[in-house]
């Protein structure tokens, strides 16, 4: 009984950006800052945390999801600025309606699942690039104005997205 | 200095406004369907952005700003998924494109 | 006219043109991406509407159509892939 309760503990302590951001998402669909919300909420996020840990996790996934509110803030700041560059980039071809298209197959230098999956989600939503397939670290990226053969292929990645999330994967593998 | 606000607010709306007349125009310019989702799908989501930002900025530290900036952080995880599987099933039925490498 | 109504009403027309992408798409892909286009404008103009009238519920009805446009889309895309089993 005592490990369980210390092992709960635990869960609750590994989680609690995601505790923070539930209760600021509750607090705000409310629309009301009182005693009452803020702690419904807080219990309503540590029941979230414990449920989809006791039963719907088959293991601990803890260290490869914690990136943490500064870097995810640092990330979606260079993301917003990327999007509007390439959207600036995009509009001669609209004007004149030509587009050269075709399919690349490029390499990431990332090696974690999930930050693969972020990275593939941001060259989708940024304009002129669409990711096709993926398979481990290899992307099939369908780009417009793509570089040509002798070019390198990695020009249709986002550098500096890639920069921050190899930063980040640097500090998991030390704590890991 | 609140009528500056307002102005600035009102110009952003203007150019996400921009975006999306763009996004319009350019799906009836193109006569292929990958060059039709590359180009004006994505500036379609350019000016949602733009346009939820300027009424963020126009409404000023609120609540319901706070509901707003929940809507576009939905919008911002969910319309990458939907566009990848829509290609994705294109892809796979085996809509082929001239160049490929 | 506001300033927020004449913007509702620009809107309004953007998603008529992406309407007329469904009907005369020559492909099924073309139709779903109009679908996805009408979407979006949908979320558009029901914040603009909650901010018209100056209730803040319609922005949580905002939030609902986000997710049935998310879903649609998904559904219909597994349903072309796997050619007719979801």
């Amino acid at each position: 009984m005592k490990t369980y309760i210390k092992t709960m503990w635990e869960d609750l302590v590994q989680n609690k950006e995601v505790i923070i951001i539930l209760s600021v998402v509750w607090v705000v669909l409310f629309e009301e800052l009182s005693f009452a919300t803020l702690f419904v909420g807080l219990l309503m996020a540590v029941l979230v945390v414990l449920f989809t840990d006791r039963f719907l996790l088959k293991g601990n996934y803890e260290h490869s999801y914690m990136i943490g509110l500064f870097t995810l803030f640092k990330y979606a700041l260079r993301l917003l600025v990327e999007i509007i560059m390439a959207g600036i980039d995009v509009i001669p071809n609209i004007i004149t309606g030509k587009a050269d298209v075709q399919i690349i197959q490029c390499e990431t230098k990332l090696k974690d699942e999930l930050l693969i999956d972020l990275l593939a989600n941001s060259i989708t939503l940024t304009p002129g690039t669409v990711t096709v397939e993926k398979s481990g670290s290899q992307l099939r990226v369908l780009a417009l104005n793509a570089p040509a053969k002798d070019e390198d292929a990695r020009d249709v990645i986002p550098l500096k997205l890639e920069a921050i999330l190899m930063h980040y994967e640097s500090t998991i593998e030390g704590k890991a | 200095m609140a009528q500056i606000i307002i102005w600035i607010a009102n110009t952003i709306i203007i150019i996400g406004l921009l975006f999306m007349a763009l996004g319009v125009f350019g799906i009836y310019q193109f006569n292929d369907y990958f060059s039709r989702i590359l180009v004006s799908a994505k500036v379609d989501t350019v000016g949602f952005i733009t346009i939820m930002l300027g009424l963020i900025l126009k409404h000023g530290f609120d609540f319901f700003s706070g509901k707003l900036l929940l809507v576009l952080a939905l919008y911002v995880i969910t319309n990458p998924i939907a566009t990848h599987a829509i290609t994705r099933s294109a892809h796979i039925s085996g809509y082929r494109i001239k160049k490929e490498r | 006219m506001n300033f927020d109504e004449i913007v509702l009403a620009i809107v309004a027309a953007f998603s008529i043109f992406g309407l007329g992408r469904v009907l005369i798409g020559p492909t099924v892909w073309d139709r779903m991406l109009g679908y996805a286009l009408f979407s979006s404008k949908v979320i558009v103009m029901a914040v603009l509407i909650g901010i018209i009238i100056d209730r803040s519920y319609m922005v949580d009805a905002a939030l609902i159509y986000g997710v049935l446009g998310f879903i649609g889309t998904i559904m219909l895309s597994r349903f072309i892939e796997r050619r007719g089993d979801i």
